[in-house]
């Protein structure tokens, strides 16, 4: 419902003669990323594995869309055409994205592609119009969320694995790398028999018959790869073009493998770490299972801080609290009670020597209770092993408004001498509820400046009795934050470079 | 039940009551507002900022003003998160002498437009929904009498000698404004804003009941109670034996004083329920304070901050401000439930070390590097401690004296940067065991508003890293329009930037006065007009440098508000248009971007600020996402403009830059030369540490995987340039010995010849050293044929056709 206008509100008031009620509307609440912590994990994982996302798990929709690029120019030129608007090849790109999911949902309806929501009403209708209102409406909302190209699905990653490159004359245009063109004509090769087919062959509106998407199924599914393809795959993601940082996380992932985590993507993810497990990398990758054993500690820290946030939501439920009362709350609960100091409180924790990958796990599994009772001796845990682990200095893309992990180590070494609930009280204080209101305050002006949406961001404020919830605020469940492992290990499982057998050799 | 209550003497009006909600907010959201001021008691910033200060935005209003009691402003303390107070808000800390600043009204003005809310809600959660509140909104149209009251209310808090603050003069401005409104509007006399420092509200109340005949029913809701004694005071002035007081079923807000209900009251209590209230109040706590006067010939109705106690109603102690409705119809009044007196609430335990953290409050403002301010508290008068509070810890500052009215004056070089960056800063003073705590307002800022107009909003942003694809759209339109912000002289502040000038309209008289001469011209204040704004700019050019996170949306992160950790895309259309609305911004600001820098280095020379556009061309990169291709193009070019016109301060900068050019070029040792004859020119000293090349970390997201820095360095450092050769073999040849680790000139051609110019005249006489740009030789006047300049032009030696070697030498 539109805001009503100052001449309605004034109208309104003029009315009334009495004072008015206040109204306990206020803005919708939402936002998953309350401490702002998130930006850095991800900025870790492009030490390790840079150029994928958590979505882009197969090669053949990195095919589809790089050969329906250069197949596109093709029926440009083939007509005379020397200059074209790239929005014609986009709609010709964007209806090849589209028969290939169709038709891989006619077979499958849980296949791992996106945009199955958008596309159920079309797995029972018998045509797919390429034309009209309705389709330029759908190119517009799958380009931005659903569409394969889209930046949350394949499209980074196409560029950054090098299938595609933008055409340097800023058109927006894209065209095949040369490490690609072998993978594409294998999947032409397959695709001979239809090509002649409007959909295939030129530019323009027009319909596809549902018969027709489920004939072209098979040829380019997701499991018929051809051996060029798997080939252009290990190439571009781990061989001689790929990005060096990738190229060694991939290395160091196979290793892991083959000595002895096998295809447990949480054994691998563990190993690839280093002690405590019994892996020990080759020295040449030393520096990468550095990097992974950094990425893992901060996603421990993320998932702890947040974690402990949504801890003290629950226990603001009934009414506010002031920062002394979590703090006594956390310590009845955690453990170490009658520690004197941080350090103490910390080192009782035993968490300083353990995997943080176990301690992620440990977490997750203290969530599953109703009570989440095992939740602080977790969180106290993970704290202490996270600030055993923390480097020296940030890395230069840690920016101190993501709360890096050598900044909150520095602050809590000033505490250590400290009684350990004056260290509760500044991670209450700094770490959760000031991490917090600076992000819901800064993304939710950052909206109004750019006129976007209305989004109450912040869950819990301080008010007369202490810390208390904002309205309609309630505690989600924190997750970890994928780390991309599960792409690359399918990626690399399809591109042939884990064979069953014998992990780490190129099949 | 009380059995004092008997039913006959209930009121039965269902036509009353039926008010409506209202939204304060869909106030503020309304309106552009030119100037906005808040009063309040209780304050929580993350509220303000989340909520108000959005809607505020979201309009582009200009920065409020918060008038708060040194209770709200102590709280407020221990909120880390809210960062924006002194720079996109200013907070004033009001202390009442004998009584606490109470009022909650919020006032705001349009160019030609005023509205108040007044009412019993704090600018908190609570008091904008959460709790039961009531508010009243205004508007001259049908309140005219109001707004004269407000103006004078505000001029009281300007001048009561018992009120301190230093909010004087924007409370004067906003006096005038509200005043002009009222004046210009309707003025029946039926709506009032009385407040605390006229008189006793309960005395003014009983004024107005008095005129309409006396008062026979009085009926109070308030949270908040002293034993009965604010009670029996109004119903003595309205001259009642009993009233009516509501008993909330839903219970009222915990405070920290008073009780719940009136419990030993020297008049009769009749406990009630309000039927309407009880209706609205949809399980919400009361907080609402109301007195319905029910009056021979009319009634009068309160409602607004004072609670139904002595420190409310009565006089000389705190600030309150109540609307007043004035009925002079027959009135029948509220219709009421016979009800029991609430129970005693639980009292909320004060928390031990929260209340070993009270201490005492000041204030504080930064102009320049010259801090001032004043402890509003009690405080030793001497010398004290000033130290930066933040969430890192403290850092001290100076030493200071306090003098006996509280104010004090420090100097601190460092901590304007830290104010243009880091948000809100926070003071505390010591003194032995007493210690003060407040906030520092940035006075610069002003300048900065000033100067960018809407644009400084979207400055800030970036200075904070709080930036959009919106706000780099609108920066780098602001650049397109105002390059001269990227040359040397507008960066010293004599630009005519948005200045808010107001562009053909000038002042005539000001025109005609004489100007005075440059020698008799009065020392200015410390700090120098303009100074602000230009360490403004270059607190903005350090920012864009500092690398952060792209726009361009990475496992989802970019959308996280909306989406699960999954990142599978289900935005909803809101979410798309925006996205979409993102997308425009970036392509926008790409292609405004190519127009400022196309406009900037299509005329490379020494006011051209190159620094400043290496900035903004990294934060592109960075940022918004150039492509490979035009990041090598930009790259280059501010490279040789560096290495053009060097500048020394620019030399760690333009260093790196020459450093990652030189990295994302394919062949290894011309590369190498090419940086080491750069870095030569800038001035960088080959014997010490190899350039920071982080400094360029923007352009080197975008620059695909280049090699290891350490390697560059090792090869830049042990070869060795053309130009240093040529210099070497000079220098020999005037010495008369072979020159030492020459390969380029020991591989050329001519080696032979300069070897024998060593010590032998006829020979030495055949070589000859041109100028850098030399196009003929030394010998003739000819023009050097074509082949000779374009050896001279890569190998810096070539023979002429008459003979002689030419060597070429830099300037």
């Amino acid at each position: 419902m539109a805001a009503p206008g100052l001449d309605v509100l004034i109208g309104q008031a003029a009315m009334r003669a009495e004072p008015a009620v206040t109204s306990a509307s206020l803005p919708r609440p939402g936002g998953v990323d309350p401490l702002g912590l998130r930006q850095i994990n991800f900025d870790l994982m492009d030490q390790v594995f840079p150029g994928v996302n958590n979505i882009a798990r197969h090669i053949r929709p990195f095919v589809v869309v790089a050969w329906a690029w250069r197949r596109a120019a093709q029926i440009a030129a083939r007509g005379g055409v020397v200059e074209i608007r790239v929005e014609e090849l986009r709609d010709f790109v964007d209806r090849i994205e589209v028969l290939f999911v169709w038709s891989q949902f006619l077979v499958d309806r849980t296949v791992a592609l996106p945009g199955s929501d958008v596309l159920a009403p079309y797995l029972t209708s018998q045509l797919f119009p390429f034309s009209g209102p309705v389709w330029a409406r759908q190119k517009e909302t799958r380009r931005l969320s659903t569409g394969l190209s889209a930046p949350i699905n394949y499209g980074p990653a196409l560029r950054s694995l090098g299938w595609l490159e933008e055409v340097p004359d800023a058109s927006g245009a894209m065209r095949v790398t040369q490490a690609s063109t072998a993978a594409i004509d294998a999947l032409e090769a397959r695709l001979a028999p239809f090509l002649d087919h409007p959909a295939f062959s030129i530019l323009g509106e027009m319909e596809v018959r549902r018969e027709d998407a489920l004939a072209w199924a098979d040829a380019w599914g997701l499991t018929t790869l051809t051996a060029v393809e798997r080939q252009t795959m290990a190439t571009l993601l781990a061989g001689s073009v790929a990005d060096p940082k990738r190229a060694a996380g991939v290395s160091l992932a196979l290793a892991a493998m083959s000595e002895g985590a096998g295809d447990d993507v949480t054994l691998v993810r563990r190993s690839m770490c280093g002690p405590p497990s019994d892996f020990q990398p080759p020295e040449a990758l030393e520096g990468v299972s550095a990097a992974w054993r950094r990425t893992q500690v901060r996603q421990l820290f993320r998932l702890a801080l947040e974690v402990l946030f949504a801890w003290a939501l629950r226990r603001l439920e009934d009414r506010p609290l002031p920062t002394g009362r979590l703090v006594a709350r956390m310590l009845d609960t955690s453990g170490g009670e009658d520690a004197e100091t941080t350090t103490t409180w910390l080192a009782g924790a035993a968490g300083a020597g353990q995997a943080a990958t176990d301690l992620i796990a440990e977490i997750e599994t203290a969530l599953t209770s109703s009570d989440w009772s095992d939740v602080p001796s977790a969180v106290r845990r993970a704290l202490a092993l996270c600030l055993s682990e923390a480097p020296q200095a940030p890395e230069g893309f840690e920016r101190l408004e993501r709360l890096p992990l050598a900044v909150a180590a520095r602050q809590a070494e000033g505490l250590r001498s400290r009684p350990p609930s004056e260290f509760l009280r500044h991670v209450f204080e700094v770490w959760l509820f000031g991490q917090h209101t600076f992000w819901s305050v800064g993304r939710g002006l950052s909206d109004a400046r750019a006129a976007g949406r209305t989004l109450l961001r912040l869950r819990v404020v301080l008010e007369e009795g202490g810390w208390a919830l904002a309205p309609n605020a309630r505690a989600s469940r924190p997750n970890p934050t994928p780390d991309r492992l599960a792409t690359i290990l399918s990626l690399a499982r399809e591109a042939g470079l884990i064979t069953h057998r014998v992990p780490g050799q190129l099949g | 039940m009380d059995a004092e209550v008997a039913l006959e003497d209930v009121h039965a009006d269902a036509g009353e009551g039926e008010l409506g909600e209202f939204s304060p907010l869909e106030v503020v959201r309304a309106g552009a507002w030119s100037r906005t001021v808040f009063t309040t008691y209780a304050l929580s910033l993350g509220f303000f900022e989340a909520v108000v200060l959005e809607a505020l935005t979201r309009q582009k209003s200009t920065s409020p003003l918060i008038l708060a009691d040194l209770d709200g402003v102590r709280s407020t303390l221990a909120e880390h998160g809210a960062r924006r107070v002194g720079r996109d808000y200013d907070l004033e800390p009001v202390q009442v002498a004998g009584g606490v600043f109470h009022p909650k009204v919020c006032a705001l003005e349009a160019l030609d437009d005023a509205h108040l809310i007044v009412g019993s809600g704090n600018l908190t959660f609570g008091g904008w929904g959460a709790n039961l509140e009531c508010m009243d909104h205004l508007h001259p149209s049908f309140a005219g009498d109001a707004f004269v009251d407000a103006a004078d209310f505000f001029r009281a808090i300007a001048t009561d000698p018992r009120l301190t603050h230093e909010a004087a003069g924007r409370l004067d401005a906003s006096a005038s404004g509200l005043e002009r409104a009222g004046a210009a509007g309707r003025r029946d006399g039926k709506i009032r804003l009385v407040n605390s420092l006229a008189g006793g509200v309960a005395n003014q109340i009983a004024a107005l009941a008095r005129e309409l005949g006396g008062a026979q029913r009085i009926t109070a809701a308030s949270p908040f109670w002293d034993g009965g004694a604010g009670l029996a005071g109004l119903c003595e002035e309205v001259g009642l034996d009993h009233a009516y007081v509501h008993a909330h079923p839903d219970g009222v807000v915990e405070g920290r004083f008073g009780a719940n209900w009136p419990r030993n009251p020297s008049i009769g209590v009749r406990p009630v329920t309000i039927v309407w209230l009880c209706e609205a109040a949809s399980k919400r706590r009361l907080h609402a304070k109301l007195f319905e006067i029910i009056c021979a010939r009319g009634r009068v109705l309160v409602s607004g901050s004072a609670n139904a106690t002595t420190a409310g109603l009565g006089s000389g102690r705190n600030v309150e401000a109540c609307v007043v409705r004035v009925s002079r119809e027959p009135h029948i009044g509220w219709a009421l439930q016979p009800s029991a007196p609430l129970p005693p609430a639980i009292a909320m335990p004060l928390d031990v070390e929260e209340s070993e953290s009270i201490q005492g409050v000041l204030r504080a403002e930064l102009a320049g590097d010259q801090v001032a301010g004043r402890v509003l508290t009690d405080f030793p008068v001497g010398g004290a401690t000033a130290w930066l509070v933040g969430g890192e810890g403290r850092r001290e500052l100076a030493e200071t004296v306090v003098a006996p009215d509280g104010r004090f004056a420090f100097g601190s070089e460092t901590l304007e940067m830290e104010a243009w960056t880091a948000g809100r800063l926070i003071l505390r003073l010591e003194c032995g065991d007493c210690s003060a705590e407040g906030f520092i307002a940035f006075s610069d800022l002003q300048e900065v508003r000033r100067r960018a107009g809407p644009l400084a909003a979207k400055l800030l942003a970036v200075l904070g890293r709080t930036d959009t694809p919106a706000d780099a759209a609108a920066m780098m339109a602001w650049f397109h329009e105002h390059p001269e912000h990227l040359t040397q002289s507008g960066r010293a502040g004599g630009g005519w930037g948005g200045e808010g000038r107001t562009d053909g309209v000038t002042n005539v008289v000001a025109l005609l006065a004489p100007a005075r001469n440059a020698s008799t011209y009065a020392p200015g204040p410390s700090v120098p007009v303009g100074a602000g704004w230009k360490r403004f700019m270059d607190a903005i050019f350090a920012a864009l440098s500092t690398p952060r996170a792209p726009f361009e949306p990475r496992d989802g992160s970019d959308f996280d508000d909306d989406m699960g950790d999954e990142g599978i895309a289900r935005l909803d259309a809101r979410a798309r248009a925006e996205a979409a609305r993102r997308s425009a911004a970036i392509a926008r600001t790409l292609s405004l971007f190519d127009a400022v820098f196309n406009k900037m280095m299509a005329r490379p020379g020494p006011d051209l600020h190159v620094a400043g556009v290496f900035a903004l061309t990294q934060y592109v990169c960075d940022r918004v996402g150039l492509d490979e291709g035009r990041t090598r193009a930009c790259l280059e070019a501010l490279v040789e403009a560096f290495v053009q016109d060097p500048d020394p301060s620019d030399l760690q900068v333009a260093s790196a830059a020459v450093m990652l050019a030189a990295l994302v070029e394919p062949a290894e040792v011309p590369a190498a030369r090419r940086a080491r004859r750069r870095l030569l020119a800038l001035g960088w000293p080959m014997s010490g540490l190899a350039p920071d090349i982080d400094l360029a970390a923007g352009f080197r997201r975008r620059l695909r995987s280049p090699p290891d820095a350490i390697g560059l360095w090792r090869k830049v450092t042990s070869v060795t340039t053309p130009q240093e050769e040529v210099k070497a073999y000079r220098t020999a040849l005037e010495a008369g010995r072979l020159p030492a680790n020459v390969p380029l000139l020991e591989a050329s051609e001519v080696w032979d010849d300069l070897v024998g110019a060593i010590g032998t005249d006829p020979a030495r006489r055949k070589i000859r050293f041109l100028p850098r740009n030399g196009r003929t030789c030394p010998c003739q006047s000819n023009l050097l044929p074509s082949s000779v300049l374009y050896e001279l032009k890569h190998s810096w030696v070539a023979k002429a056709p008459c003979g002689h070697v030419l060597l070429c030498e830099e300037a």
